[in-house]
């Protein structure tokens, strides 16, 4: 089981992929296991040859998610140490790690967590940061989908939308963020002065204490 | 292919390539020939899943579907094996195909 989770979801460059792949080798001396997952953007990562991902270390569990992959028709230039997997594959990671790393649109995160999911621990609290503008309806769909997948597994979840992560808000391609409120599948806020410029959707407006709170409550933050 | 009297394109996976040719003796054509009645409550999880799709762009959850289930579709003790003894095939994903939407892309 990993204890050590890397969420990937902008696209690297082949430097910082070599740096990626000689972090986790250090890693490796203390965490069981680490999984990387790329999602979205990061799953054109996987098939940039010049990244030489050929030779990253086979203890590492390099997972892509599946649809990322077959969006980007990629699946046939997976490294052959990698994986597809999905999104339920990455969050019953997440509930067991000690460590959870984002690289995300949004900025770069690396946070110890709480308790686990295991039996007589207290469920953990996962918090979903926004904070960058989608370029595009995939990005906007993909990020969406990060929290769907929150949802469906039933998971202790809630996303923070924040600066030019608002923009997710506004726009008739922001009404699939609506089923989350409108269904109460997680807790969704936006830190804003006021309700967020061209929103339809009921996310609950915070002020930055607030927003702090949520950070502070919660066990693991993913940047998205 | 010819349904309910209409030539219909159809993609790989049996979707309606153009969501405009649905119609409900579509629907009920393309279950006939999958040998399977659409009954009462498999009508009412197509109709839920069209409209989720009309309102939020995206075919809803499985959760969603069950909690819906228990309330407007009036069974109380719907449950996700409620909506798989209607679809094993996958509930949603069927919902969508005889409901004339996309194959749903989402690894969720």
């Amino acid at each position: 089981m990993s204890d050590y989770i890397v969420l990937i979801r902008r696209k690297l460059s082949p430097e910082a992929a070599v740096g990626i792949m000689r972090d986790l080798r250090e890693a490796l001396k203390i965490h069981e296991a680490p999984l990387v997952f790329f999602h979205g953007d990061g799953a054109e990562t996987t098939s940039d040859r010049a990244s030489g991902w050929e030779e990253a270390d086979p203890g590492v569990d390099w997972c892509v998610c599946r649809t990322s992959v077959e969006r980007r028709a990629a699946s046939d230039l997976l490294p052959s140490s990698f994986r597809v997997a999905t999104l339920a594959t990455f969050y019953q990671a997440v509930l067991s790690a000690r460590r959870v790393d984002s690289l995300g649109l949004g900025g770069t995160l690396s946070c110890g967590s709480g308790s686990g999911d295991r039996p007589g621990e207290e469920p953990k609290h996962l918090l979903l940061e926004v904070g960058f503008a989608p370029t595009g309806l995939q990005q906007r769909r993909e990020t969406l989908e990060m929290a769907l997948a929150a949802a469906a597994l039933e998971l202790d979840a809630s996303v923070l939308f924040h600066g030019d992560g608002l923009a997710h808000l506004a726009g008739d391609s922001a009404r699939g963020w609506a089923q989350i409120t409108d269904f109460g599948l997680l807790g969704m806020y936006a830190e804003s002065p006021g309700r967020p410029s061209g929103s339809e959707i009921a996310a609950q407006t915070v002020d930055a204490a607030r927003a702090a709170d949520l950070r502070a409550r919660a066990a693991t933050i993913l940047i998205l | 292919m010819a349904l309910a009297g209409k030539e219909i394109a159809l993609g790989p996976d049996g979707h309606l390539l153009d969501p405009d040719d649905w119609s409900e003796p579509i629907a009920e054509e393309m279950a006939r020939l999958d040998g399977l009645e659409l009954c009462d409550l498999r009508w009412w999880l197509i109709r839920f899943v069209r409209a989720h799709y009309g309102q939020y762009g995206m075919p809803p959850l499985m959760r969603v579907a069950v909690k819906a289930m228990r309330g407007d579709g009036g069974l109380e003790d719907a449950s996700s094996r409620t909506l798989y003894r209607l679809f094993p095939d996958g509930p949603i994903r069927e919902a969508c195909r005889y409901g004339g939407l996309p194959r749903p892309e989402s690894c969720i």
